[in-house]
């Protein structure tokens, strides 16, 4: 009856590969000391950089810095975060002192090595930095990488081309914006707002000329970038284009001029929910009395969501009294559409 | 085979057993290595201000409640703070035999709603609707005592947003939350669902419902769980993720399609893991039916929740998350090796039923053969203490490569002393607590598999971090 013994090769093994296994812990437990000694040696350094920087930052974005003191490129690796934090933290005269700031001391040409930087990280906030101090050279390079795959790097390089000059990277990017199915539209939609409206209007009517599919659908997301005065002008357009379910319900949203409500009337009709919901939605913003009966009728719909939009919308209507609502509201036979209306009442008018 | 011959086998198969599991976590941990420093890289530029993009999906909040008369009113209101463009908060009172519906009335101005509810999902009956009439984004629900995924089926009916977000009572979220949990939905239009990080509140400065300060408990036992959360929950789970395969989201905090779940048929009121009971059937369905979808984990630490101070709750926990664990794999066995399982089918469920569910078994059984086998001369002494030391080492190095991770990524404990503790304990759990886990789960497995009733137990909350009575 003789248990295995460490004679055995299978379990010497074992026990080798097991001291391997402790002595790695070992140098795991010394790389996080290391690490965290790194961490805090880097903080030090930081709070030493930002208590010489920090105040001339501040000076330099109230414009009353007139010399700016000589910069290391380590301290400046290490301001590049700060710099670029304030940078967008302030609106106005700010905006144009701190990047003179930033170029007197040569953080655009820190910025332009860190873009070599192998470091994700470093490369990104390079990046980021020349979008609002980069030079025509700069440009050249973030436009190289508005074409990478990695849609981080591309998308961030793409809103540092539109900070810098968003007249001329608008047309450029537009065609990469609608494709790019990896560009979200919720990243973009910050960044297109911060461009130039009308450029950004005429290179979205351009583009929808051309635009079909899910580029169209792109397109009448992205269009929700302009002020709604502006979308709403070729909204029509945009209705008439639209095929599938998803277009229609985009072009919908950007639907806000009531003469535009003849358009919208035959979609309570569509046979997809979607639609009709979003409808109902833009009628909220265009609908006229005429249109009291057609919500009504939606309160019959058989799906529970365009009731429930019917209902709201029509408790929304400012033309519609409380007591019209009321009576409404006892003269509906159907227990979902009353169910509906009282709780709308309830929601909109409090009662 | 001799006696002699299956001895020899026996104790190489349990040593092997010990070596796969960990160097499956091993492997595990690199996978996680590579997703955090690609997610880190990724939201670089999130440091700075951002900004809302109008496409943010609103979100209905769900709060569960069940007797929770001394923490509701914290919890709602810290969850009413939170930062995000739209969302509606529905406190789901499960039948509460405390006050916490009366409480909730008077320090929220409820007043009866005549909602138009849509039982989309089975639940127990209701027995009031309300609203407050101091933030009109809050509503209540109160229903007959059902269980938690119940309410949550209650609250899913009664929810009007495209997302949902299940958070219990007691966790602590931080402001930005939604924002951070809501990302994936935004990037990949196909996810279905998103679980964020949960991790250990004890020791923690706990203000007006929201984290002050990050500290580590007194205690050893909390102190287990810290380590414990990073290795299993944090880098576990982000492991799983660059492969769509996370089969966990926390019951604390996690974001849903409501359209999903519904179809899903919602969270299933007979199991203790219903959490983990609903993801593994997201997946089962998707898988199935060969629809698109993603499932994700954002590691960033957004949510707290407290960790049990003592053995009787720890105990309590670990029993029913084994239940749930065997529940929800039980359930789902369609799935395992499916023609079209995918990475789920073939990797992650085979990983769970190898190294998660079955585990408590062979690990116990491993450690009462080689003590009883050596007690009556059978193992030699060598081979016992090389038993151990592949356990212990092993362990250890999980251990000690969660905590590199963490201090790689995010180190959210500042103080050099919480590191040398964290790293003490990380060796010290070896020495007893993760054998004590083991046998709790034993015991989850052997209720299950008996059908024994189980209740969810009393959680026992200190709540030492937050100055609540």
């Amino acid at each position: 009856m003789a248990s295995a013994t460490l004679s055995d090769p299978l379990l010497y093994a074992v026990l080798l590969s097991t001291l391997a296994v402790v002595a790695l812990s070992v140098l795991m437990l010394v790389a996080i000391v290391l690490l965290r000694l790194r961490l805090v040696w880097g903080q030090r350094r930081m709070r030493a950089v930002l208590d010489r920087w920090r105040p001339l930052l501040a000076m330099a974005a109230a414009g009353d810095l007139t010399q700016s003191p000589p910069i290391t490129k380590a301290e400046g690796v290490l301001l590049l975060p700060h710099w670029n934090h304030l940078r967008e933290s302030v609106r106005g005269a700010s905006e144009a002192t701190l990047d003179a700031f930033a170029r007197s001391i040569g953080l655009d040409r820190i910025a332009q090595a860190q873009m070599a930087s192998g470091r994700a990280r470093a490369r990104l906030l390079a990046i980021n930095t020349l979008g609002h101090i980069g030079t025509g050279e700069a440009a050249a390079q973030l436009e190289r990488f508005c074409g990478e795959k990695d849609p981080v790097v591309s998308l961030a390089a793409a809103r540092a081309l539109l900070r810098g000059d968003s007249t001329s990277a608008l047309p450029r990017l537009m065609p990469l914006m609608l494709e790019r199915s990896d560009w979200p539209v919720a990243r973009l939609l910050p960044m297109l707002r911060a461009a130039d409206t009308a450029r950004l209007e005429l290179v979205l009517a351009g583009a929808l000329a051309h635009a079909r599919g899910t580029e169209l659908e792109r397109l009448l997301l992205i269009a929700a970038a302009l002020p709604p005065e502006r979308s709403a002008r070729w909204a029509r357009t945009a209705l008439e284009k639209s095929e599938s379910h998803a277009q229609i319900a985009a072009a919908l949203r950007l639907v806000g001029d009531p003469r535009d409500a003849p358009l919208v009337r035959p979609l309570l009709q569509h046979p997809a929910w979607q639609v009709r919901v979003r409808a109902i939605t833009t009628l909220e913003r265009v609908a006229g009395p005429e249109d009291l009966p057609r919500l009504v009728g939606a309160l019959a719909d058989p799906e529970w969501w365009v009731r429930m939009r019917a209902a709201r919308t029509i408790a929304r209507l400012p033309f519609f009294g409380n007591a019209d609502f009321a009576r409404l509201r006892a003269s509906v036979s159907d227990r979902y559409a009353r169910d509906a209306l009282s709780q709308a009442m309830a929601e909109e008018r409090g009662a | 085979m001799t006696f002699a011959q299956a001895l020899y086998a026996t104790e190489v198969a349990f040593i092997l057993y010990f070596i796969a599991i960990n160097c499956a976590y091993v492997l595990l941990d690199l996978f996680a290595l590579a997703a955090m420093k690609r997610h880190l890289d990724q939201h670089t530029l999130d440091q700075f201000p951002q900004s809302y993009s109008g496409l943010e999906p609103p979100i209905s909040v769900l709060v569960p409640a069940h007797d929770e008369e001394v923490t509701i009113t914290a919890s709602v209101r810290s969850i009413l703070q939170l930062e995000y463009p739209e969302y509606e908060v529905i406190v789901i009172n499960d039948g509460s035999r405390d006050a916490t519906l009366q409480v909730l009335i008077d320090e929220f101005r409820m007043v009866p709603f005549p909602q138009a509810y849509r039982q989309q999902l089975a639940c127990g009956p209701i027995r009031g609707i309300y609203r407050s009439t101091k933030f009109e984004n809050l509503r209540l629900i109160d229903k007959e005592n059902g269980g938690k995924s119940d309410a949550l089926n209650a609250g899913i009916n009664a929810a009007r947003f495209p997302l949902f977000c299940a958070v219990d009572a007691d966790s602590i979220l931080q402001r930005d939350s939604l924002r951070r949990i809501v990302d994936p939905f935004l990037e990949d239009p196909q996810t279905i669902a998103s679980g964020g990080t949960v991790r250990i509140a004890n020791g923690c400065r706990v203000e007006g419902g929201f984290l002050t300060e990050i500290g580590l408990p007194g205690k050893l036992l909390p102190a287990f769980q810290i380590v414990e959360y990073l290795r299993g929950f944090l880098f576990g789970r982000l492991g799983w993720t660059s492969l769509n395969a996370v089969m966990v989201i926390s019951g604390a905090f996690g974001v849903f399609r409501r359209q999903a779940v519904i179809e899903a048929g919602g969270y299933r009121n007979e199991c203790m893991g219903e959490d983990m009971e609903l993801v593994v059937r997201l997946h089962r369905l998707h898988r199935e039916s060969g629809r698109p979808y993603r499932i994700s984990f954002v590691p960033d630490p957004i949510c707290w929740t407290e960790a049990p101070e003592s053995l009787e709750v720890l105990k309590n926990q670990r029993v029913r998350w084994q239940r749930g664990l065997s529940e929800s794999l039980a359930l789902n066995r369609e799935l395992l090796f499916h023609r079209r399982g995918g990475v789920v089918g073939w990797v992650a469920m085979p990983f769970m039923v190898l190294f998660e569910w079955i585990s408590p078994i062979v690990e116990f059984t491993g450690y009462v053969f080689m003590l009883a086998g050596f007690a009556l001369g059978l193992v030699a002494f060598e081979v016992l203490a090389l038993f151990f030391m592949v356990a212990l080492g092993f362990g250890m190095l999980l251990s000690v490569s969660a905590l590199l991770l963490e201090e790689m990524s995010f180190h959210i404990y500042p103080k050099p002393r919480q590191l040398l503790a964290l790293l003490a304990v990380a060796v010290l759990e070896n020495f007893g607590y993760r054998q004590l886990v083991t046998f709790y789960r034993l015991i989850g497995m052997w209720r299950w598999a008996t059908g024994s009733k189980s209740s969810w137990g009393t959680m026992t909350r200190a709540g030492s971090w937050d100055g609540r009575p």
